[in-house]
Order: C-alpha cells, then sequence, then structure tokens
C-alpha cells in the first residue's frame, strides 16, 4: 500500500463524513429514511485485512458520526454491527474464483452488478439496525420497516454514484464496468 | 486452558461484536432518555427480582431496629391524629379513602444507593399496584424521592439526593420557599436555595414539602438546617441541611398517589413552559 492510496483514503474519509454531517443529515423527507453516505468507508477496506480490526474500524467511523452530530451511539451500534456482519457478507458473495489477495472490494475491482448489491445488502443491515436501535421497539413496525427500506434504497444509489465519483485505488485503474 | 484460547479464537468476533455494542449502548442511554427509560425499566423487572429475594434474608439481621424505627413512627402518627382530630381523613396514611386527595401506597425498599451522581431507590410495588412514574416516595418523617421507572412488579424512584432531583420545600417558621437540591459530593449534607436573606432562617430549623407540585402532600418534614451563610453578592441565603431520615436506613415507604396531580398537570402543560416549576 503506497502513501498515495493512505492520502486518498484520508480525503475520502473527510469528505464523506463531513458531507455526512453537512449536507445528508439535513435532508429529511417525510416518512422516508435519512440518506447516510458514511458506510461507504467501511464497504470499500481492503477483503484480506483482518474482520476484528475491521469491526474497530467501523466503530471509530460511527464514534466520529456520532461524536458530530451528537447522536450519543447510534451511529456507533449501527456500524459496529454492520462491520460485524460484512465479513459474512463477504462470504456470501464470493465469486467461484475466489478473492484476489489485495484486492479490494470496491466497484473498480468487482465490477458494478456486484458493487451494487453487496452495498444494497451492507446498507440495508445499518439502517436495519439503526432504526431499530433508534425505535427501540416493534411497535409501529411498518412504519419503521418503510424508513429502512427507504433509506437503503436512496443511500445504495448515493453511495453507489459517489463510488463512481471516488474510489481510493492503488496504482492503475482496472476497468471493468 | 487451552480449550479456553480456543473458544476464544472461535468466538472472537462475537465477543468482539457484544463489547463495542455494549459500549455503545452505554453512551446511548447516557444521552438519549427515551432509550434510558425502555432499558430502566426493563432492568427493574429483572433486578427488582433479584434485589427482593437477596432482601428477604437480609431484612431478618435489622429486623429489631426496623420494628423500633416502625414503632416510634406509629407513635408520631398517633400524636398526629390526637392533634388533628377533625382531619383525621386526610392524614392517616396507610388507609385508603376515595375522597382523599392524598392517598398512599405501602412499599417496600428493595434496593438502595447514595453514592452515585443520581441515586435510585428500588421499591417492590409496580404498576399492578397502581405506581404511576412522577408519584412522589415518603415515609412518615421525610422525603426519599420520585418514581422515575416503573415494570410490572417494581418501581425505581430517583432519591432527592440525586445531582437531578429538585424539590419545592418550605420553612416551617416563616413560610419561605426553596428548592431542595444536592451538589453530588457528601450525601449527607444537601442544600436549600432560592430563600432571600429577609427570612430568620437558624440552625435546626425544619423545611417541610411545600405541596406546590403535588408530588408530595405539604408539610411532610423533609430536611433539618446545619447551617446558614449569607451571600453578600447576591440576596439569597446559604443553607446546608441534613435529611430528616437516614435515607440508606429505611425499610417500608409511602408511595403518594394525588388524586388532583394529572389535572393540575394538564393546567400547567397549557401554560408556556418555564413559567411556574
Amino acid at each position: 500500500m503506497s502513501i498515495s492510496y493512505y492520502i486518498q483514503v484520508f480525503v475520502l474519509c473527510i469528505i464523506l463524513v463531513l458531507g455526512q454531517v453537512f449536507i445528508f443529515d439535513l435532508i429529511h423527507i417525510t416518512g422516508f429514511g435519512k440518506l447516510v453516505i458514511y458506510p461507504l468507508l467501511l464497504m470499500i477496506v481492503p477483503i484480506h485485512i483482518p474482520r476484528a480490526i475491521v469491526m474497530l474500524i467501523g466503530f471509530v467511523i460511527g464514534f466520529i458520526v456520532d461524536f458530530l452530530l451528537g447522536t450519543g451511539g447510534l451511529h456507533t451500534a449501527a456500524m459496529t454491527f454492520m462491520a460485524f456482519s460484512r465479513g459474512f457478507v463477504l462470504d456470501f458473495m464470493e465469486p467461484a474464483s475466489g478473492y484476489d489477495k489485495n484486492e479490494a472490494a470496491t466497484l473498480s475491482e468487482m465490477g458494478i452488478r456486484w458493487f451494487f448489491t453487496y452495498a444494497l445488502i451492507l446498507v440495508f443491515i445499518h439502517q436495519f439496525a439503526f432504526y431499530f436501535i433508534e425505535r427501540f421497539s416493534f411497535h409501529n413496525f411498518i412504519y419503521t420497516l418503510r424508513r429502512i427500506v427507504t433509506g437503503t434504497i436512496l443511500s445504495t444509489l448515493a453511495i453507489s454514484l459517489l463510488t463512481l465519483l471516488f474510489t481510493p485505488t492503488e496504482g492503475k485503474r482496472k476497468s471493468r464496468i | 486452558m487451552r480449550n479456553l484460547f480456543y473458544l476464544l479464537e472461535r468466538f472472537h468476533l462475537i465477543i468482539l461484536l457484544l463489547i463495542l455494542e455494549g459500549v455503545a449502548f452505554s453512551s446511548i442511554r447516557k444521552t438519549n432518555s427515551y432509550q434510558d427509560s425502555v432499558l430502566g425499566n426493563a432492568s427493574a423487572a429483572v433486578s427488582g427480582k433479584l434485589y427482593s429475594v437477596r432482601n428477604n434474608v437480609v431484612e431478618y439481621f435489622g429486623l429489631k431496629t426496623e420494628n423500633d424505627r416502625l414503632a416510634r413512627e406509629n407513635a408520631f402518627f398517633l400524636s398526629l391524629i390526637e392533634e388533628n382530630e377533625m382531619f383525621v381523613v386526610d392524614t392517616s396514611l396507610p388507609y385508603q379513602s376515595e375522597s382523599a386527595t392524598f392517598n398512599y401506597i405501602v412499599g417496600k425498599i428493595v434496593d438502595n444507593s447514595v453514592t452515585e451522581s443520581v441515586n435510585y431507590v428500588m421499591i417492590d410495588k409496580g404498576s399492578k399496584d397502581g405506581v404511576q412514574k412522577g408519584q412522589g416516595v415518603i415515609t412518615g418523617r421525610g422525603v426519599i424521592g420520585i418514581i422515575t421507572h416503573v415494570s410490572n412488579d417494581y418501581s425505581m424512584a430517583m432519591s432527592v439526593v440525586s445531582t437531578k432531583s429538585r424539590i419545592s420545600v418550605k420553612h416551617n417558621l416563616t413560610g419561605a420557599f426553596g428548592n431542595l437540591t444536592w451538589d453530588g459530593s457528601n450525601p449527607w449534607v444537601l442544600s436549600i436555595d432560592n430563600v432571600s436573606k429577609t427570612n430568620a432562617v437558624a440552625v435546626g430549623d425544619t423545611f417541610t414539602t411545600a405541596g406546590y407540585s403535588n408530588f408530595f402532600p405539604p408539610n411532610i418534614p423533609a430536611a433539618i438546617v446545619t447551617s446558614v451563610e449569607q451571600d453578600p453578592s447576591t440576596s439569597f441565603l446559604y443553607i446546608d441541611v441534613a435529611l430528616s431520615i437516614e435515607i440508606d436506613k429505611i425499610d417500608h415507604v409511602y408511595i403518594v398517589k394525588s388524586k388532583d396531580k394529572p389535572q393540575i398537570d394538564s393546567l400547567k402543560n397549557l401554560l408556556p413552559p418555564g413559567t411556574i416549576n
């Protein structure tokens, strides 16, 4: 991993977290879930990184977002759970040829269909955890479910668009699109 | 030992998940009062059972002193009845009466703390006995706190020895009103603020409940003055008080059901917030 890769990751961190806090968190559509873009940070972590480390990364990202938004531990809890599930999602979506050793779970490496499905599943897990911890009950289940589903669709679209624009890459960009 | 390491290796992700989520949830509880109340009610149900089992055992050791205390309390009530014969219906504590403004539920304390910054008292009566959030908890000789969490069989009251607690009291001689608060340092020293310097308050005087907020009936003794200081820069007195009861040694309490409280609260809700406490 070269220095330029880490700089790109760092810049992406700043863009996504600040974008979440100053732009996407202010968008409220009645009855719809909220747009979240910062889970992208965890999605593109290289595949070979140990899963315990991935969970710690998720915890820290969630903690920073919570700290900036003043939401206590809601994002932390959802992010940690998503980081935990990421390993199983990767197992589930492993191509027949297996993952390359240094492959990152990004759109440019894995192709748009794979990445879209992967993002959809992970964002759904994140939104599911987030809204259930926020509501803390099964009361008015349909309403919560609607927020989860709409939030997932909006966020997945936003994340897919963002990753087309900006993904940290190592060396020359492969194109599978 | 090898099995233990094997187990740790196999389940390290789940263990890490539980630890991290535990941290996240504790911070959710601290900042969001809604989740706090849901978890608080649930934990009141579980720990209440546990504590009452423990209490059943421990209670025997304190039976003698508790008996003494109850006997003294009874004697005090009897003297009250003689003094106020015409008000017997309203002041007789454990009796339930349709016409009385205040009715009382007798409860037993199963857990009690004085060492935190917000202290709770757990009582073995819950919503099935008619306990509701916002009811006051007293003994005949002093104020304990206000119910904050209720489960089916148990309830938790935030004790007056809490930094978040604020109770209206009045001076028994001058009738001056103040707020009984606690600064979080010494559980045996509380203070009363908002009493102006024009009132003659002396060491040894008693502050009783004001009855304003209808959490408590009026004239229940609350605190005894231990020191009074003049603050040269403001027009208020610095009053340090001790509670009129030893809050860590109480066993039986009365939960106050006020018939008028819902009406008073709904009227207060019509006013803009902060107009009266």
